[in-house]
C-alpha cells in the first residue's frame, strides 16, 4: 500500500536519520515502529504522512511518488495522524475536533473509541489525556482515511487506557481494512502488532524480537542527530 | 466545514474580538475624520458656489524690463521709480466683457502697492463723521492758540507750526473715493457691508456720478440729485498746503447707500476709515481723476464678476485664451477674496483632518499589522494541525482572511454608526473653536489710551480699525455620509485586512507542517 524506496532523510547532512530505507507496509495490517525515544523513528512517521519532504528516495502510495502526486493532496486523501500530544483544537468541542476532517458521521467514531455521550459537547481542554488522545483517535477514524499513522498513542496513557486504544487501532487495521502504523517505544505494545519494524542506526529491521527486548528497551540505539527536532 | 470552523473561531476566540474591537476604533477614528473631512470641502464648495464669481486679471511687473520702469522726481522731497509698463485699463475690461458672455461686473482693485501708482483720491473740504483727525486738530488748535516759539522744544513748534497745522486740516481730516463700476455687484455690497438705502446703484454706463451715506449727506447738506466736486490733490499734497488742488470732477448723487451694522467710531478712528463718510463714484470718473492727477487710468488687477458662480472656470479660460491679451503681462487668478476669511477655519478643518487621516491611517495599518501578525503567530499551532489534517494552506489562508474581514466588516458597521453621531459634534466644535462669533466691540477710550501707553500699536491700530462685516463661516459643517467616503474607508479597511494577512500567514505556510508543528510544541 504505502513503501519507501532507498528514502534518505536528514536535518542535517552529516547526521543522517534515515538512509536507503526500503520498507514496506500493507493495508489491514497493524504495524509497530520501535525505537528508543527520540531516536528519528516519528521522521519515519512524518515522512510517510507528507508531512516532511524526503532528501532522497522515494515513498510511493499504491504504486505513485506522493511527492509527484502532492503532499498537500496525500495528507488530504490517504493518511490521517494520531499525535502523541493530540493536537486537538483547544476552541471546539469534542464533536467539533472530530469533525474537522469527518467523511463519516462524528458520532460513529465517537462511539467507537467508547467516549461518554455526555462529554461529547464538552471543550476539548476540559478532558483527561486518556479522553483527548480517544477524541485523537476518532478524529482520525472519522476522516476515513486508509492510513492511520500514530505517534506514541499510548505514550500518556495508563495501562487500561493503553490498551483500550490499542484494541481499538487493532479492529480498524483487522476489521476495516486499514493500513495502521503505530511509532511505540514500548515492547509490550509492539508485541500486539501484526509486524514490528526496530529502528537502529539509520535502518529499519523486521522481525519477531522475541521477549528479550521486552525488558531491555533500552538497548535500542538513541539518535541524537533528531532528539530536539522531533517534539509532537 | 471551513465555514464552520470560521464561525467557531469567531464566536469563541478572545482575540478575535480585541481585533474587532482595534479595528472599530480605528476605522471609527479615520471615518469620523473623513466625514469631516468632506463635510469642509462641501462648505468651502458652498462658498465657493456663494460667493466665488469672480477673478481676478492681474498685471505683472516685469522688473527685468528698463523700459517698464521710470524714475521720477515729483518734487525736492519726493522721487520714485515707478511702473509705467503694462496695466488693466478700462478699455481691455469692455472688451473682455463684450467678447465673452457671462460676465456681469468688473471692478478696480483699491488695494494699494508698490505697483499700483494711483494715487490715493483723497476727498478734502467735506464735513465728516469725526474721528481721530478732528480730534488731533482740535489739540493742535488749543495749543497753538497757547503756546510761543520758545515755550516748547524747537521739534515740537515744529510740529505744531501754522503751515503744518494748516496741511493737516486740509489733508488728514479727509476721506476717500473709490470708483466702481457696477456697484451692486461690488464686494462691498454682495459681501453685507454696504445697502442701497435710496436712489439707484452705479452702473457701468454712468459717468460723473456719486452715491454718499445719508449721514454724509445731511452733515454737508446734501441729497440726490445734488453736484459734488470730486478733488484730485497732488501726491505731496500731505506736504504743502500751497499746492492746491489739481483739478476736479464734479459728481451728482444718484444714491444713498449705508453700512449694514453700526461701526463703532472714536477719537483714535481714522476719518477715512469711518465707513459714512465714504464716497463712490462711477469707475469712468475715478480713471479720469486718476489721468488728472498724471497717472495712466490703469490699474494692477481687475475683478471680474460672472453671472453663474459655476462658470468661473470656463470664463476665466475663455479669458486666457484671448489672442490679443499678452500672457507675459497679464494673468488670470482664483479669487476668493470675498469669502477668504470664512473659509480659513474650514480650510484649517480640512487640512488637520487630512493630516489626521493620514497619520491613523498609517498608524493604524502599523498597529493592525503587529496585531494580526501577533494573532497569526498564536494560532500558528493550530495552523500546523490543519495543514497536518490535510487542509490546504489555500484554505486555511481563505479561513483566516474571511474571519478578519467578518470582524472588520462588524468594526466598519459599528464605526459607521459612531462616526456619523461623533462627526458632526467634532466638526462643529472644531469650526466654534477656530472661528469664534465674536460681537462686534466698540473699545473705550481708557482702552486705546492704555494701549498707547504700553505702546502695544498692533493692539491700537486694531481697536480704531473699522469692523467690516463681511462674510462669515456657516454656523455648522453639514456632516452627511456619502457612498464614496463607505466606499473608500471600507475598501481600504478590506485591502489592509488582506495585506496583512497574507503577509502574516504566509511564511507559516511556507514552512512544511511539521516545522510549525515543532515550533509550537
Amino acid at each position: 500500500m504505502i513503501q519507501t524506496e532507498n528514502l534518505t532523510f536528514y536535518y542535517n547532512e552529516s547526521k543522517k536519520i534515515l538512509e536507503d530505507v526500503n520498507i514496506s507496509f500493507e493495508k489491514g495490517n497493524l504495524y509497530a515502529i520501535l525505537g528508543a525515544s527520540g531516536c528519528g523513528k516519528s521522521t519515519m512517521l512524518s515522512l510517510l504522512g507528507g508531512l516532511l519532504m524526503p532528501k532522497s528516495g522515494k515513498i510511493l502510495y499504491e504504486g505513485e511518488d506522493i511527492t509527484a502526486y502532492g503532499l498537500d493532496r496525500h495528507r488530504q486523501d490517504h493518511v490521517a495522524f494520531i499525535f502523541q500530544g493530540y493536537n486537538l483544537i483547544e476552541y471546539m468541542t469534542v464533536e467539533e475536533n472530530v469533525a474537522l476532517t469527518a467523511k463519516q458521521p462524528p458520532e460513529t467514531a465517537l462511539q467507537k473509541v467508547g467516549l461518554e455521550k455526555e462529554l461529547w459537547k464538552h471543550n476539548v481542554l476540559k478532558l483527561s489525556g486518556g479522553q483527548q488522545q480517544r477524541v485523537a483517535i476518532a478524529r482520525a477514524l472519522a476522516s476515513d482515511k486508509p492510513i492511520l499513522l500514530a505517534d506514541e498513542p499510548t505514550g500518556n496513557l495508563d495501562e487500561d487506557s493503553a490498551q483500550a486504544i490499542l484494541n481499538i487501532l487493532s479492529k480498524s487495521a483487522h476489521d476495516e481494512g486499514r493500513c495502521v502504523i503505530m511509532v511505540t517505544h514500548s515492547m509490550a505494545l509492539a508485541a500486539e502488532a501484526d509486524e514490528i519494524y526496530r529502528y537502529t542506526n539509520t535502518k529499519f529491521q523486521q522481525g519477531d524480537f522475541g521477549p528479550a527486548l521486552l525488558t531491555n528497551t533500552e538497548n535500542l540505539l538513541e539518535n541524537p542527530a533528531v532528539q530536539e527536532r522531533e517534539s509532537w | 466545514m471551513a465555514k464552520k470552523r470560521i464561525f467557531l473561531s469567531l464566536i469563541r476566540k478572545k482575540s478575535n474580538w480585541f481585533m474587532c474591537l482595534l479595528m472599530a476604533i480605528l476605522a471609527t477614528l479615520v471615518f469620523t475624520g473623513a466625514l469631516v473631512w468632506q463635510a469642509s470641502s462641501q462648505s468651502i464648495k458652498e462658498l465657493e458656489k456663494t460667493y466665488g464669481s469672480s477673478f481676478k486679471l492681474a498685471a505683472y511687473a516685469d522688473r527685468s524690463n528698463p523700459d517698464f520702469w521710470e524714475y521720477k522726481i515729483f518734487d525736492e522731497n519726493y522721487s520714485a521709480n515707478i511702473y509705467i509698463g503694462p496695466r488693466v485699463s478700462l478699455e481691455m475690461l469692455e472688451r473682455i466683457s463684450g467678447e465673452i458672455d457671462g460676465i456681469a461686473n468688473y471692478e478696480w482693485e483699491d488695494k494699494t502697492d508698490l505697483m499700483n501708482n494711483s494715487v490715493a483720491l483723497v476727498q478734502m473740504g467735506f464735513q465728516l463723521v469725526p474721528g481721530f483727525s478732528a480730534s488731533d486738530l482740535k489739540f493742535r488748535e488749543e495749543r497753538y492758540k497757547q503756546w510761543k516759539k520758545g515755550d516748547i522744544s524747537d521739534q515740537d513748534w515744529q510740529m505744531y507750526d501754522e503751515q503744518h497745522y494748516k496741511n493737516s486740516k486740509y489733508h488728514i481730516y479727509a476721506t476717500d473715493a473709490y470708483g466702481l463700476n457696477n456697484s451692486q455687484y461690488s464686494t462691498y455690497f454682495c459681501n453685507g457691508t454696504f445697502r442701497l438705502v435710496s436712489g439707484r446703484h452705479i452702473s457701468p454706463s454712468d459717468y460723473h456720478v456719486a452715491m454718499v451715506t445719508p449721514t454724509f449727506a445731511k452733515l454737508n447738506g446734501l441729497k440726490i440729485g445734488d453736484t459734488i466736486p470730486l478733488m484730485v490733490s497732488p501726491l505731496n499734497a500731505s506736504t504743502s498746503f500751497d499746492a492746491g488742488v489739481l483739478g476736479t470732477v464734479d459728481a451728482v448723487i444718484i444714491g444713498m447707500f449705508e453700512p449694514t451694522y453700526e461701526q463703532p467710531v472714536n477719537e483714535y478712528t481714522s476719518e477715512d476709515d469711518i465707513l459714512n463718510n465714504w464716497i463712490l463714484t462711477d469707475l469712468k470718473s475715478y480713471s479720469e481723476m486718476e489721468k488728472i492727477a498724471g497717472w495712466s487710468g490703469k490699474t494692477n488687477r481687475a475683478f471680474i464678476y460672472v453671472d453663474d458662480p459655476s462658470m468661473v472656470g470656463d470664463i476665466m479660460e475663455q479669458v486666457k485664451q484671448l489672442d490679443w491679451l499678452d500672457k507675459r503681462y497679464y494673468g488670470v487668478e482664483k479669487d476668493d477674496s470675498s469669502y477668504h476669511e470664512a473659509a480659513a477655519p474650514i480650510r484649517t478643518i480640512r487640512l488637520a483632518m487630512g493630516a489626521g487621516i493620514a497619520v491613523l491611517a498609517a498608524s493604524g495599518a502599523a498597529l493592525m499589522y503587529l496585531v494580526l501578525k501577533h494573532n497569526i503567530a498564536r494560532r500558528e499551532r493550530e495552523t500546523g494541525i490543519l495543514m497536518a489534517l490535510g487542509i490546504t494552506g489555500k484554505s486555511i489562508k481563505r479561513q483566516l482572511l474571511a474571519e478578519n474581514l467578518i470582524l472588520g466588516g462588524i468594526a466598519f458597521l459599528l464605526a459607521l454608526g459612531i462616526a456619523n453621531a461623533a462627526a458632526p459634534i467634532l466638526g462643529d466644535s472644531l469650526l466654534h473653536t477656530l472661528s469664534p462669533r465674536e460681537e462686534m466691540q466698540e473699545y473705550t477710550k481708557e482702552e486705546i489710551e492704555a494701549a498707547i501707553s504700553r505702546q502695544d500699536y498692533e493692539a491700537c491700530e486694531k481697536m480704531t480699525a473699522p469692523q467690516t462685516k463681511g462674510i462669515e463661516p456657516p454656523d455648522t459643517l453639514s456632516v452627511h455620509t456619502s457612498l464614496f467616503c463607505i466606499l473608500i474607508t471600507g475598501f481600504g479597511m478590506a485591502l489592509l485586512i488582506c495585506l496583512c494577512v497574507n503577509e502574516a500567514l504566509g511564511k507559516t505556510l511556507r514552512l512544511e507542517p511539521s516545522q510549525v508543528l515543532s515550533m509550537v510544541t
